[in-house]
């Protein structure tokens, strides 16, 4: 954070062109990511499966959210990645591919995604809701 | 609160000054941005080798793949797991061509315990040229009789 500028001094282009420069700049993630490494699209921590939702996280931080792919087919959740790099001495791709079966309580239609600012994939599908009621009898009285 | 040196913002003042030599240095500390990581730590050229190292840990030996073509150098792996809810495949292609004065034919690499692949080749050698010296034959001159 820069200090405030005083306003009995001069300013110039440079001092504005500094603040510009280092305002706020911060670059994604995918460009802190450590391509030296071919660990990548890990699960982070253990697949959640309880009684309210059923939550999946992944290490996405090799690829731009542009080439991720998340399908639902069905209970199929599929989600893909292609990263395509060109260097001075050569090529680089990387890709994965990845099924998961949702299960029967989950709420297809409410799956939902996040990616955070470090490369993190959070996939969550809520389970659905009993919906099972009990129906009094009621009696008939005969003739 | 007077409005008096608002007005007149060029005047000069020892606090302003101040001000903004103690700006100055606050730039001069704060980084202007983190460089993006370079392939200088992957990819080693110098004088005497050419070598690669990658982070393959989390590959099987048998999953990967290295294949040499002129001077072409392919690195290839490919993994699929099966999960209990369902199943995980990942692939990872490096192609590098590999700079003129390297010897080819002695390309060699190894894998480490802990994942790390590391291919390397020598350049080759400048050929040992040597002067050869021009011996005169002494010259005999007979006179004939």
């Amino acid at each position: 954070m820069l200090m405030l500028r005083s306003p009995y001094s001069d300013s110039n282009a440079l001092d504005h062109f500094l603040d510009e420069l280092t305002g706020s700049v911060q670059f994604p993630y995918w460009r802190n990511a450590d391509h030296n490494s071919f660990n990548f699209s890990d699960n982070i921590g253990e697949i959640v499966n309880d009684e309210s939702k059923f939550s999946v996280q992944l290490d996405v931080s090799h690829f731009k959210p542009e080439n991720l792919k998340i399908k639902l087919d069905g209970r199929e959740l599929k989600i893909e990645g292609i990263q395509e790099t060109k260097s001075e001495h050569g090529y680089l791709k990387r890709s994965f591919s990845k099924m998961i079966l949702l299960p029967e309580d989950a709420d297809l239609p409410s799956v939902k995604s996040a990616i955070s600012n470090e490369g993190k994939l959070q996939i969550e599908a809520p389970k659905k809701t009993n919906s099972s009621r009990s129906i009094p009898i009621n009696f008939v009285a005969k003739h | 609160m007077s409005l008096y040196h608002y007005f007149r913002p060029a005047q000069r003042s020892v606090f302003g000054d101040l001000m903004r030599d103690m700006a100055q240095m606050e730039r001069q500390f704060t980084p202007v941005c983190r460089g993006s990581p370079s392939e200088s730590s992957e990819i080693v050229n110098n004088d005497q080798k050419f070598a690669i190292n990658l982070n393959v840990s989390q590959f099987k030996p048998e999953d990967l793949k290295i294949n040499l073509d002129g001077h072409t150098l392919s690195i290839q792996g490919e993994q699929e797991l099966k999960t209990e809810h369902g199943y995980s495949k990942k692939s990872f292609s490096r192609v590098i061509l590999l700079p003129e004065d390297v010897d080819v034919g002695a390309v060699a690499s190894n894998l480490s315990e802990d994942g790390k692949l590391s291919i390397e080749a020598p350049k080759k050698e400048a050929i040992q040229g040597r002067s050869i010296p021009i011996q005169q034959a002494p010259v005999e001159q007979k006179t004939s009789e």
